[in-house]
């Protein structure tokens, strides 16, 4: 219970930053504080890194970020930025608070592969979710700074995610035999991946630059969400845990 | 033809209609299960033609494939045109990353393909102290270890297998690989002295991991030069 309540204490603080303005920083990085203090607690807790179990994932993923801002600062307005970014911190946390925590970890995920499998994942999404909200600010804001800042982000995500995708291979094939599976949840990852590729493809198209490839960009979010939290209870797939 | 197939939009095409049919793939594998059961166990081609019965079942994955062999295609084409075009070596590092990435990911696909091709997965069940001979391999148990480290929430094994006379330890993630076959442990019981011991050769797998290492320098380039790149100034 103390732990959903940190976690909607520092979620309501992301929500009062919306307001903006001197006050709204201050929410926000009180909330980050807690945020990445909480993290910590269960880094000891666990005695491992907190990222194998979809709880933990979430709300290190949602860390992450949050501490973009720090990145957005010096490049958007102040009160566009805390309109936009904490939407995006909250909704990755929530999604946390719904997921059940298991505090144990499987044998076959004892592995160094499996780490960096997820390290790159979260990272990567993060980096994916943050492009996300710089192309609401480009379109809000029409600079093609923000354009650019989502291209490269996306880029950065990409390049992580297929990291992820090497180490989760690898992991997957030293423990089972096989690297890549005809499950529901491959085949959604295939499609995350192929669609962040067709989103920095088609900002080369003359026809698509601009924003109808910033908006193809932003609706990457929902994708990556659904192949990472929808795929299982909607579609079934063996892999609940991460 | 060529240029066709280094076209942006040839590529946007193919990958959105992939993604499509990666689409349906993951609605109508869960909804059929009873026909998609056996398909991770054997290479993908071989699973096809055992399951020609069912072909309009089917046909999905034969369109995938085919749209894969032209995002293969294109992939190295549109590199190899970059590289022969666009190659100064003022922008070596620039121009030429993307396009290792590029040949790595023309590595990964390629790999797949093998091992959709050839090879085998072949599982046996094992009892402590008893010899089998399985794939021209003979193999015996000598002994079986079972602990739970604190914190996990499933017991552990170790595997003291004997092939053609070598010893081996097979454990949780740490299979044995002998004469280009891997050997894993599915699961062990320790009450019966049994394990299941799967027997996997996968040539595509060296494809896959000279790939992975071919992608990674690229994306090193990439890093390096986006990093560096400014960002541009005003409004669109």
């Amino acid at each position: 219970m103390a732990n959903i309540l940190t976690i909607l204490v520092f979620i309501t603080l992301y929500g009062l930053s919306m307001l903006g303005g001197k006050k709204g920083t201050v929410y926000f990085i009180t909330g980050l504080i807690l945020h990445g203090g909480y993290i910590l607690y269960r880094f000891f807790h666990l005695g491992w890194l907190p990222v194998t179990e979809r709880y933990d994932i979430l709300l290190t993923m949602s860390f992450c970020v949050a501490i973009s801002f720090f990145y957005f600062r010096k490049k958007v307005d102040l009160n566009l930025l805390l309109e936009t970014l904490p939407l995006f911190v909250i909704i990755l946390s929530l999604f946390a608070v719904f997921q059940p925590r298991m505090d144990t970890i499987d044998p076959s995920m004892d592995s160094v592969w499996f780490f960096v499998h997820l390290v790159f994942l979260i990272s990567g999404y993060a980096f994916f979710t943050i492009s996300s909200v710089a192309g609401i600010i480009y379109l809000r804001k029409k600079s093609v700074i923000h354009e650019t800042i989502q291209y490269r982000l996306s880029l950065f995500g990409w390049l992580l995610f297929s990291f992820s995708l090497i180490g989760g291979s690898t992991w997957f094939f030293l423990t089972y035999g096989s690297y890549w599976l005809w499950t529901a949840k491959e085949l959604w990852i295939t499609i995350a991946w192929f669609y962040y590729s067709f989103y920095l493809h088609s900002r080369m198209k003359s026809s698509l630059s601009g924003r109808p490839a910033v908006i193809i960009g932003v609706l990457g979010f929902p994708i990556i969400i659904f192949s990472y939290l929808g795929v299982m209870p909607i579609l079934g797939s063996p892999w609940s845990q991460f | 033809m060529l240029k066709f197939f280094i076209s942006i939009k040839t590529y946007l095409w193919v990958t959105g209609i992939g993604m499509g049919i990666f689409l349906i793939g993951s609605f109508y594998i869960p909804k059929n299960l009873a026909i998609f059961s056996g398909i991770n166990d054997m290479p993908l081609v071989k699973w096809l033609a055992l399951n020609n019965n069912v072909l309009d079942k089917l046909l999905w994955i034969y369109v995938l494939i085919g749209i894969m062999l032209l995002v293969w295609i294109s992939t190295i084409i549109c590199s190899l045109d970059a590289i022969i075009k666009r190659t100064k070596l003022r922008t070596l590092v620039r121009v030429l990353s993307p396009q290792i990435l590029h040949i790595g990911i023309f590595l990964v696909i390629l790999g797949h393909g093998i091992s959709a091709l050839s090879g085998y997965k072949h599982d046996v069940s094992m009892t402590a102290l008893d010899s089998y001979e399985v794939k021209g391999f003979n193999m015996k148990i000598n002994n079986m270890d079972f602990f739970k480290n604190p914190g996990e929430n499933s017991t552990r094994w170790k595997v003291f297998l004997e092939i053609d006379n070598n010893k081996h330890t097979l454990e949780v993630g740490k299979p044995a690989f002998y004469k280009n076959v891997g050997f894993f442990v599915k699961s062990a019981r320790e009450k019966k002295q049994l394990a299941i011991i799967g027997l996997i050769y996968d040539p595509g797998v060296v494809w896959e991991i000279i790939g992975a290492v071919v992608f990674i320098i690229g994306a090193a380039g990439v890093f390096h030069t986006k990093f560096n790149e400014r960002l541009p100034s005003g409004t669109s």
